[in-house]
């Protein structure tokens, strides 16, 4: 407890005991959490340890499983982000809920409109705004339109709307994942002000060094427990990356493999706005990872890779010749193969069948002039499906009513039948239990000893550690360090949280 | 009120000027007064039902039962007249409120059935013209069943100029004001733009597409009287692809079929733009029925150009993760 | 039990389930429905509607829609009817209406493909643009006259049945394998259930676009050529509202609104459905008017069906979990 003399901080939202499942994934489990006015709270945790579920049921994005909510000491249950609102509670997401033909004003009276003889008393409007701005956000000016703003302001403006509504808890989702570290540090200082006011604020975010600047208090997750709760100025970085990476459960198969020769080279890759000279190869059989925070670039760099982007600069190189640049059928036919980040939107049709989805990069392989045999895609897709211990009622079952591991190893499956050389994986254990992300890292090993060359993309940080030969941390698209095998998880977050800085 | 002029609508005057000065030098008879005259009186009908259209473009769809709404107003007013001879007095709040039962089952099956309002509205365009073929029974309602003072309205000029031509352009100006300065019109701008962010503010979204719904069949309403006056006539095959009219005229007028952005003004500029056409169409003696293809061209190009000089493309695939 | 419960969960369900409630109240109302000669005529009515479903199916289940196949279907029959009367070949004449079917189809699919316009904005336009030319072309007279070995198609019988019934089976057999046998109809299916995915399994999504709209303008040629036949004259408002029907027939057979699953199946169901209904109430001496309001209930009524059953599996799915939701982002 620090020696506060000003106000004693009181607790204005209150969690007690939530709980909430996915399936058999039990995204939080029992936890508390005590937001108090005046303070902002960081919920810290890696990759699927339950921070934004549990946020999110604090903003009334989902109903809790079990356990009760209080607001200034009265239950509370949120149905709906509307009623959340209603209760004063603000959530900022990453992407800005703005009307983009409306005004500054506009924005901000939504749903708040003043009125003077049953119009809308635009000077009333503006006024409230100009107010409102004048203190947290003077650069901007009521009368702009939303659409001329940048992202950055609009957060802004959301957080402007936020005051003029009274809000009392301010729940910053993500909300700077998008944003520069100069951006990001005018929504801290505006949350800050707001803290000031009386407000008690929630802050998600993956970046490191704006909790350690701007919260006043932290509670750790992991797997979906609580593990601690503290003032940061009790802690410290390294303390909290511990606790965040906990004890490693998995254990690790030392990478007893062959490596070939080079098989993919990646030679000053460049893309404006997204990474810049990113150089690393990759031999036969081994297994290389690229770790970096969500938004450093990794992904863009895999899509470059796989001829789903252009490069504005560079070249990949696969088995010495160079790939013509942003062609898919070019990477496709040198054996590169590409698994999206999100399943549910890119890797998958989810609508469509377990078979279907398994045949749909080798219909030519299961066709014969044009017409599909029912029998070859069943054997193929029974194949697959026992490779790799898929557990589905029959292949003709809706790929959308497996489990979300099962859904994932049919997406990695549906790539393997290709037979590809080159694997590129992003996030491939996102939001998978631990017994399947467990399977899935020994297909991936298993792949590498059949001689792939395979790529990682993860901000999983343990499972890097666990599985790559090598580690290329990826930060603010920018290629900072390299780590070799055997990786240590925690200084492997520390860099890619800070860039390597210390 | 900060004055807003948009780009779109000064493309449009300028259009609308520089065709003006083709035909005044090859179809110079246009700008004869009575022509012009009738070219007003013939564009006040569109322009008040593109008013209705405009305002549901706005809520993010689509009425395609304005011709049905027209007809079936206009008949059923006509029959209860003749039938009757109920004076223009319940004649008019009958109409009204015909027209608003009309759009609010329209509204109800966009908003609570979650049916894509073109779906929607094709379907109660053929259930309307269905109705009306059966109350009319294969009759027509004729001068004598209209009432007197409807039809002396629509011959009614005021400094040469057409009266119901007078009510057009009000009732847009109304739209303006409404559109620009009240709540409930702001509150529809917002829905448009972004109907779950509005969702997320605490704005009830589904009654606020029922209510343009309803506006647009009000709107019909009121033009299916000018109809009945203008032309004299009623029968259930009439005002057939008016919706088509209203939305070439809306979306030449600049506004948006992504929703959100209307423009009103612009709208009754398009309507007039349409009557031009068709009336140069007629003057030159080609076949009237040339005015559909010309409407179609009309809303492929008007709407790829809105759609290329908008950034909305980046918009529609900014949709916040529904609720 | 098991059987039971993944038919119901088929497109073709509902209407296969209605068919015979329809067949026995067409029955009593008129004792007339049944005869032979009468199912035969009252059914080869049908033949270019249901044409114009088949192709209509491909366009949904691909998650497009196309407004203009009635207005396509206009201008074929005009182009038909103009080059008859300019003494070309039956043949010839016939030829070219298809090409102008598949040619308007493709300009439906430049213009989704390349302006970025929805295909609702896109066929409204072109049911606008096609539609008028046709008229345009027409006027207020009719072209008429047309040669006798054009004209009757509907009266040549083959094993008994009307010719164009024979037409239409070949063409719904070979929709059928199209879209539930071959490579080419599985890549429709996958790019209506999720055009984005699709493209990430190398599905060229703009090929499969071309190929629905192509086959919808060709299903609407080639129906033009069995209205004109059959009717013996081209007038202005050929085919005027078909579409409504027309789009009403696929939805009531099980297709979704929103893409990605369907059945011609159920297309060939509800189109034997919607005749049986229409002929049914014409018989027993329903006016056509009010046949026009129960088409329109039935298309609001089906689609308002599907969403509401796609809400309420929604809402139940999301209490049991599914457990696809990537928990952190």
């Amino acid at each position: 407890m620090t020696d506060s003399v000003s106000f004693a901080p009181l607790s204005v939202l209150e969690a007690r005991g939530l709980h909430k499942s996915f399936g058999a994934t039990r995204a939080v489990r029992g936890v508390d959490l005590v937001l108090k006015s005046g303070e902002i709270h960081a919920a810290l945790g890696e990759n699927g340890a339950g921070k934004s579920t549990l946020i999110k049921m604090l903003s009334g994005s989902l109903l809790p499983d079990d356990g009760s909510v209080y607001l200034e000491s009265e239950p509370v249950r949120f149905s709906s982000p509307r009623d959340a609102l209603r209760a004063g509670i603000s959530t900022i997401y990453q992407e800005v809920a703005s009307f983009e033909g409306l005004t500054v004003a506009e924005q901000i009276s939504v749903g708040k409109w003043p009125t003077k003889r049953g119009l809308l008393s635009a000077r009333a409007m503006h006024e409230s705004a100009r107010e409102v701005l004048s203190e947290l956000a003077p650069a901007l000016k009521t009368s702009q339109l939303m659409s001329s703003l940048s992202l950055a302001d609009r957060q802004l403006v959301e957080i402007c709307a936020a005051v003029a509504r009274g809000t009392r808890v301010l729940i910053m989702d993500e909300a700077t994942a998008s944003l520069s570290a100069h951006e990001a540090n005018r929504l801290y200082e505006l949350a800050r002000k707001m803290a000031d006011r009386g407000c008690a604020v929630a802050m998600i975010t993956h970046r490191f060094e704006e909790v350690m600047s701007h919260a006043d208090t932290y509670t750790v997750l992991r797997d979906g427990r609580l593990i601690e709760t503290g003032q940061i100025t009790d802690t410290s970085e390294a303390q909290l990356i511990e606790l965040m990476a906990g004890v490693e459960v998995e254990t690790s198969v030392s990478p007893d493999r062959n490596l070939g020769p080079t098989l993919i080279s990646v030679e000053g890759l460049s893309r404006e706005e997204e990474y810049e000279n990113i150089s690393f190869e990759v031999r036969e059989g081994e297994i290389v990872g690229l770790a970096g925070l969500v938004g450093a670039g990794r992904t863009e760099i895999g899509e470059t890779i796989a001829g789903w982007r252009a490069a504005d600069a560079g070249a990949v190189i696969c088995d010495g010749t160079e790939l013509k640049n942003g062609s898919r059928n070019a990477a496709a036919r040198a054996g590169v193969s590409y698994l999206p980040e999100d399943r549910a939107r890119h890797g998958l049709v989810l609508a469509a069948s377990v078979s279907t989805n398994l045949t749909v990069e080798v219909l030519g392989k299961i066709s014969w002039w044009g017409l599909i045999q029912r029998r070859i895609e069943r054997a193929i897709a029974k194949r697959r499906m026992q490779l790799l211990s898929i557990s589905a009622r029959t292949p003709s079952q809706r790929t959308s009513e497996l489990s979300g591991g099962n859904q994932q190893k049919v997406a990695i499956g549906r790539r393997l039948e290709s037979m590809p050389r080159v694997l590129i994986l992003d996030e491939p254990t996102r939001g998978v239990d631990i017994r399947k992300k467990h399977e899935i890292h020994d297909i991936v090993r298993d792949l590498a000893s059949g001689g792939a060359a395979i790529v990682i993309i993860s901000s999983d940080f343990p499972e890097l550690a666990l599985l790559s030969d090598r580690v290329e941390v990826i930060f603010r698209g920018k290629q900072v360090a390299k780590f070799s095998a055997p990786v240590d998880a925690s200084a492997l977050l520390d860099t890619a949280m800070r860039g390597g800085a210390s | 009120m900060i004055r807003r002029i948009r780009p779109i609508t000064v493309i449009l005057t300028a259009s609308l000027v520089a065709a003006i000065l083709l035909i005044a030098i090859f179809v110079p008879t246009v700008f004869s007064g009575q022509n012009l005259a009738n070219l007003a009186l013939a564009s006040s009908i569109t322009m008040i039902a593109a008013t209705g259209q405009t305002l549901v473009l706005m809520s993010r769809n689509l009425d395609l039962s304005q011709g049905a709404m027209v007809m079936l107003v206009a008949l059923s007013t006509g029959m209860i007249h003749g039938a009757t001879g109920a004076p223009i007095a319940l004649l008019l709040p009958f109409a009204i409120l015909l027209g608003a039962l009309l759009g609010a089952v329209n509204g109800f099956i966009v908003a609570y059935l979650a049916v894509p309002s073109i779906i929607a509205t094709l379907g109660t365009a053929g259930v309307f013209r269905g109705i009306g073929f059966f109350v009319a029974d294969g009759s027509q309602v004729s001068r004598n069943d209209l009432p007197v003072d409807l039809i002396e309205f629509a011959k009614l000029q005021v400094l040469s100029v057409p009266a119901p031509f007078y009510l057009a352009i009000l009732i847009a100006a109304a739209f303006v004001i409404i559109s620009r300065s009240t709540v409930p019109g702001r509150t529809l701008v917002a829905v448009g733009y972004n109907e779950p962010a509005a969702r997320l503010r605490g704005i009830a979204t589904k009654p606020v597409i029922v209510s343009a719904f309803v506006l647009s069949g009000v709107l019909c309403g009121a033009a299916a009287l000018l109809f009945a006056g203008i032309f004299g006539n009623v029968n259930p095959s009439d005002a057939t692809g008016l919706e088509l009219q209203t939305i070439a005229a809306a979306i030449i007028g600049g506004t948006s079929i992504a929703g959100g952005k209307g423009n009103f003004i612009g709208t009754a500029l398009g309507a007039l733009l349409l009557a031009l056409i068709l009336n140069v169409l007629r003057i030159s003696d080609i076949d009237p029925l040339w005015q559909l293809a010309i409407q179609g061209l009309v809303i492929l190009v008007a709407a790829t150009i809105a759609h290329r000089s908008s950034g909305m493309r980046g918009r529609v695939k900014k949709e916040m993760v529904s609720l | 039990m098991k059987f039971l419960r993944s038919f119901a969960a088929r497109p073709e369900f509902g209407a296969l389930v209605l068919l015979p409630i329809a067949f026995l109240s067409a029955s009593l109302m008129s004792p007339f429905f049944f005869v032979g000669e009468n199912l035969a005529n009252g059914f080869v009515q049908y033949t270019e509607l249901g044409l114009l479903a088949l192709g209509l199916t491909f366009v949904i289940i691909s998650g497009h829609i196309d407004l203009s196949v009635a207005s396509i279907l206009a201008l074929s029959g005009v182009a038909l009817g103009r080059s008859l009367q300019a003494g070309w070949p039956v043949e010839v004449a016939v030829l070219l209406t298809l090409a102008v079917g598949l040619s308007c189809g493709l300009v439906n699919a430049i213009l989704v493909t390349r302006t970025g316009l929805t295909s609702l904005i896109v066929t409204l336009g072109t049911f606008a643009l096609f539609g008028g030319i046709a008229q345009g072309l027409v006027g207020y007279s009719s072209i008429g006259e047309l040669p006798e070995s054009f004209v009757g198609v509907d009266r040549l019988l083959f094993v008994g049945i009307p010719l164009p019934i024979w037409i239409f089976a070949v063409c719904a057999i070979a929709a059928a394998v199209l879209l539930h046998g071959s490579v080419a109809g599985r890549k429709m299916v996958l790019t209506g259930m999720n055009a984005e995915a699709a493209r990430y399994a190398e599905i060229n999504t703009a090929r499969v676009e071309y190929w629905v709209f192509a086959l919808s303008g060709l299903m609407a040629g080639l129906a033009a050529v069995l209205l004109v036949s059959r009717s013996g004259v081209v007038v202005y408002n050929l085919a005027s509202g078909y579409e409504l029907t027309a789009i009403t027939i696929v939805v009531v057979g099980g297709a979704s609104i929103y893409g990605g699953s369907g059945s011609i199946l159920g297309t060939v169901s509800a189109l034997v459905l919607i005749a049986t209904l229409q002929r049914g109430m014409s018989l027993a001496g329903i006016a056509a008017p009010l046949q026009l309001v129960v088409i329109g209930v039935l298309l609001i009524g089906s689609i308002a069906g599907q969403s509401i059953f796609r809400i309420v599996r929604t809402r139940v799915n999301s209490s049991r979990k599914s457990g696809s939701i990537p928990i952190d982002a």
